[in-house]
């Protein structure tokens, strides 16, 4: 006879097991190091099995597996870390970010898009380790992930508009990141680029 | 509504219609915005290949062997001290 716990431990490893290596990528990112990555996803592990009973069947099990993931990883291994921005960054507006006036003429943009498109994944990868964490994470649920803004409010416990302006923020300092590399190394050449000609709207 | 109006509304939604999460209703007009705006549409290429590029670069890492190794062995320790209620998150 199969004793209930056994039956959750099989249900547990059945269905939460799979998303092993997704997880495994996702500390990866939010770590930076296979080692503390290890030790994250385990931990993440045990305590989705420790509350299984609590998850509801049937709702999603890879959100709910990141949001354990991301608690664990702003719990543990953030604690005492001074972020490079812990000032309310969050609260700046699109307007101030992007500011009509930061924009390119188009043909100074479809240069910036084909450069940025040449660089290659170790370059995009370093410029993704730089941002902040909360930034990070944000980036990486959404263009990695593909979890829509709701469900990453839910897994980073905060507010849709805060994510919102994380992704904004976090996407345009990697663009700023990676146009500097491309810059450095011809990619776009040294007198075009963000700054150089304002477009002035009529 | 003046151009100005325009293209600053269109910069403040060119994230969530990269994301795809715009109302059906405001990306039909946003897109007819870029339509019309160079520098907009150049924009919102530029915010999209960031958007591309991440998805790209992070590929997927297999999980080392021992650690699924040792996550199957630290659940079935678990579970024979299991029959007490665990505290949950």
């Amino acid at each position: 006879m199969v004793s209930a716990a056994e039956a959750t431990r099989s249900r547990f490893e059945q269905d939460a097991l799979p998303f092993l290596d997704q997880l495994y990528s996702a500390g990866l990112r939010m770590t930076k190091s296979p080692a503390d990555a290890e030790d994250l996803v385990q931990e993440t592990y045990l305590k989705a099995y420790a509350a299984f009973d609590s998850f509801t069947e049937g709702t999603n099990l890879r959100a709910w597996l990141f949001r354990i993931l991301t608690n664990t990883f702003i719990n543990n291994y953030r604690k005492g870390q001074r972020q490079p921005f812990s000032e309310p960054v969050d609260d700046l507006t699109d307007a101030q970010m992007h500011g009509i006036d930061a924009r390119l003429p188009g043909g100074m943009r479809s240069a910036e898009v084909e450069a940025l498109e040449r660089i290659g994944d170790v370059e995009v990868l370093a410029a993704l380790a730089d941002l902040p964490d909360d930034f990070r994470l944000a980036v990486y649920l959404a263009d990695v992930e593909g979890f829509p803004y709701k469900e990453i409010a839910e897994i980073m416990d905060t507010p849709i508009g805060t994510v919102m302006s994380r992704l904004h923020r976090g996407r345009k300092l990697l663009r700023d990141a990676l146009h500097g590399y491309a810059r450095e190394h011809g990619l776009i050449p040294p007198d075009s680029g963000a700054g150089s000609e304002v477009s002035a709207d009529e | 509504m003046s151009d100005q109006v325009a293209c600053q509304r269109a910069l403040n939604d060119l994230c969530a219609l990269v994301d795809k999460e715009l109302e059906l209703a405001r990306e039909r007009q946003l897109r007819e915005h870029l339509n019309e705006c160079v520098p907009c549409q150049g924009e919102f290429h530029a915010q999209s290949s960031v958007k591309s590029l991440v998805g790209r670069s992070c590929r997927c890492e297999p999980a080392p062997s021992h650690l699924r190794v040792a996550i199957v062995t630290m659940i079935a320790q678990v579970s024979i001290v299991y029959e007490a209620p665990f505290e949950s998150e």
